[in-house]
């Protein structure tokens, strides 16, 4: 892969930065995912995992010849807590879609892509993807948020996602747009905007 | 029309050096077009910059100009002024880190916003989590810049407004030769008509009490928008912008064909309005502006409908055959992710595309009439080779 001379050399190595983009987000969404849902000790030991393999790999045979315990040394034995499964959801694609036009069974959205920024999309989506209570969202110019990953349950079943959430703004209210008025008059005498 | 053998410009292909910088007495004209937006920097002699318009090429959060100008390694303070055509949200994204960077340059924008109801509109939205990635968020941080240098420096804090037939910049250095560099900036647009029907589009996005929030739907048939016109001692050059025209002889293309007074001559280059659209094509421009035969440039738009068409395509194609594009407004360049997001994608939507499938970067630098270079870089191409 050729190397990336500077930020401006985007363009010119378009494939390799968009794989390396998308294998980069990935992952740390991955991690990310996991650090909100797991305990913190799973974590550790998966972050700390490839360094005790370096360290095992250094172990020092040479003062015993007991091969007994080199067997059990190259093929340790974990306990691992037997806690219940904790449910968990692990997001691979995440957008931020704003409606921009709305049809009698599908609307148009932009998407910006929050897990490759900058690599934005556009759609038409299928109101059926809408949950009953977010349909009357529906309209243009309303924000949404996607997110398509997979969720394990708690009987270990690993089952795909899509979830489309309509995001619910408070209405403007007169002390709002009062406030945004006399700054409005302030700015203006204030830079010459008039 | 009698179809005219027309002579090509030669073009010099992407792997060229993109750090060397133009001479004192060059004018450049570089058009970014990141597929869905575009922005255009000018060199106007002697390390002199403006920039009209900004954009982020894909997977990046930089403006492309100055991303440019650091690779050329010229500092900032060589921008002398800014200008926002219009406040579309493809035609400004990040033009307020340009602001905040560059120091010396002073704040243009078209005159249809020189009212008290798009303060309020920014000062409200600009709060908003909704005017996230939006023009009105641009103009909201443009504003806090203005108000920290009109309480501390007090240099450029005041922004200036275009309007039709504005002169609105003016330059003149000496070159190493003691030759004159003389450069006069024109704004053709907005008239006074679209001026008023702007600010009438702009009280309806205003926030209604108890109704929820919402995006602010782009403004069409974009009236309101800055088209410009340089003068480079003797070259002329036409900057289109988003600049329609809907047959209306107040508003659009319309009025700057029928001005009196617009500056004189006919231009060499023509950065082609909207995209290259039909509704922003005029067949008077080409005969009454332009010379035989100019340069054409234009970005594509990519974003549910593709500009330009086919039809527009030809349109161009008829009038020079020096015109390029900075990306394939066809591409059908599909973006990579996981394979379950893609299985997903279609059993959910079938229509899933990118906003910025193909973009590039065309560079022309003119020391004379004719004696000038083209040169095409990133998805940059001939726009007649397109099919």
């Amino acid at each position: 892969m050729p190397a990336v001379q500077s930020k401006y050399d985007f363009f010119h190595n378009y494939e390799d930065i968009q794989a390396q983009n998308s294998t980069y987000a990935q992952r740390q969404f991955l991690l990310e995912e996991h650090m909100e849902k797991m305990p913190d000790e799973i974590i550790k030991s998966y972050l700390n995992k490839e360094l005790e393999e370096e360290k095992s790999d250094k172990i020092d045979y040479s003062y015993s010849n007991n091969t007994q315990f080199i067997e059990r040394k190259k093929t340790p034995v974990f306990f691992i807590e037997s806690n219940p499964l904790l449910e968990r959801a692990i997001s691979l694609q995440k957008w931020r879609g704003i409606v921009e036009e709305v049809n009698k069974n599908f609307f148009k959205a932009k998407l910006i892509n929050l897990t490759d920024k900058g690599f934005d999309e556009y759609a038409e989506i299928s109101n059926d993807e809408i949950t009953q209570e977010d349909t009357e969202l529906i309209k243009p110019g309303a924000i949404f948020y996607w997110s398509i990953g997979y969720s394990h349950s708690s009987t270990g079943q690993r089952r795909r996602f899509s979830d489309i959430r309509f995001r619910r703004i408070p209405i403007w209210d007169e002390k709002e747009i009062n406030i945004a008025r006399k700054k409005a008059k302030k700015i203006s005498s204030l830079i010459g905007w008039q | 029309m009698p179809e005219k053998k027309q002579k090509k410009s030669a073009v010099l292909l992407d792997g060229n050096d993109l750090t060397n910088r133009p001479k004192e007495n060059e004018l450049e004209i570089s058009i970014f077009g990141p597929g869905y937006g575009e922005c255009v920097l000018l060199h106007i002699g002697r390390n002199n910059w403006i920039v009209v318009d900004s954009c982020v090429f894909p997977g990046d959060n930089y403006p492309t100009p100055l991303l440019y100008l650091d690779k050329m390694n010229i500092n900032y303070n060589a921008v002398k002024a800014i200008i926002a055509t219009h406040w579309h949200d493809d035609h400004i994204k990040g033009i307020s880190n340009i602001f905040s960077a560059c120091k010396n340059a002073e704040f243009i924008c078209s005159d249809a916003l020189k009212n008290q109801e798009f303060l309020e509109l920014v000062e409200t939205y600009g709060n908003c989590v909704i005017a996230e990635d939006s023009g009105v968020k641009e103009f909201h941080e443009i504003l806090k810049v203005m108000i920290e240098r009109s309480e501390k420096d007090k240099i450029n804090y005041t922004p200036k407004f275009a309007v039709a037939d504005r002169h609105i910049w003016k330059s003149i250095f000496k070159d190493n030769n003691g030759d004159n560099i003389t450069t006069n900036l024109y704004s053709l647009s907005p008239s006074d008509a679209a001026i008023l029907s702007a600010k009438l589009e702009i009280m309806k996005c205003l926030p209604v009490q108890n109704e929820h929030p919402r995006s602010i739907p782009a403004i069409s048939p974009n009236h309101a928008s800055v088209a410009l016109w340089l003068s480079f001692n003797d070259i002329n050059i036409l900057l289109g912008s988003d600049l329609e025209e809907k047959g209306n002889p107040n508003k659009g293309w319309s009025v700057i064909i029928n001005s009196k007074t617009r500056p004189n001559g006919k231009a060499i280059l023509y950065k082609v309005a909207h995209h290259g659209s039909i509704n922003a094509y005029h067949p008077k421009i080409w005969e009454k502006m332009l010379t035989d035969n100019p340069i054409a440039i234009l970005t594509p738009f990519s974003k549910g409908k593709k500009l330009p068409t086919i039809e527009g395509i030809q349109k161009i194609c008829s009038k020079t055959s020096n015109a390029f594009i900075t990306g394939n407004p066809f591409s059908k360049k599909k973006f990579k992710r996981h394979h379950l997001v893609e299985k997903t994608l279609k059993e959910t939507t079938g229509k899933i595309k990118m906003i910025t499938p193909s973009y590039g970067h065309v560079r022309i630098r003119i020391k004379s009439k004719n004696k000038y270079s083209i040169e095409l870089f990133g998805n940059a191409t001939t726009l007649c080779n397109i099919k």
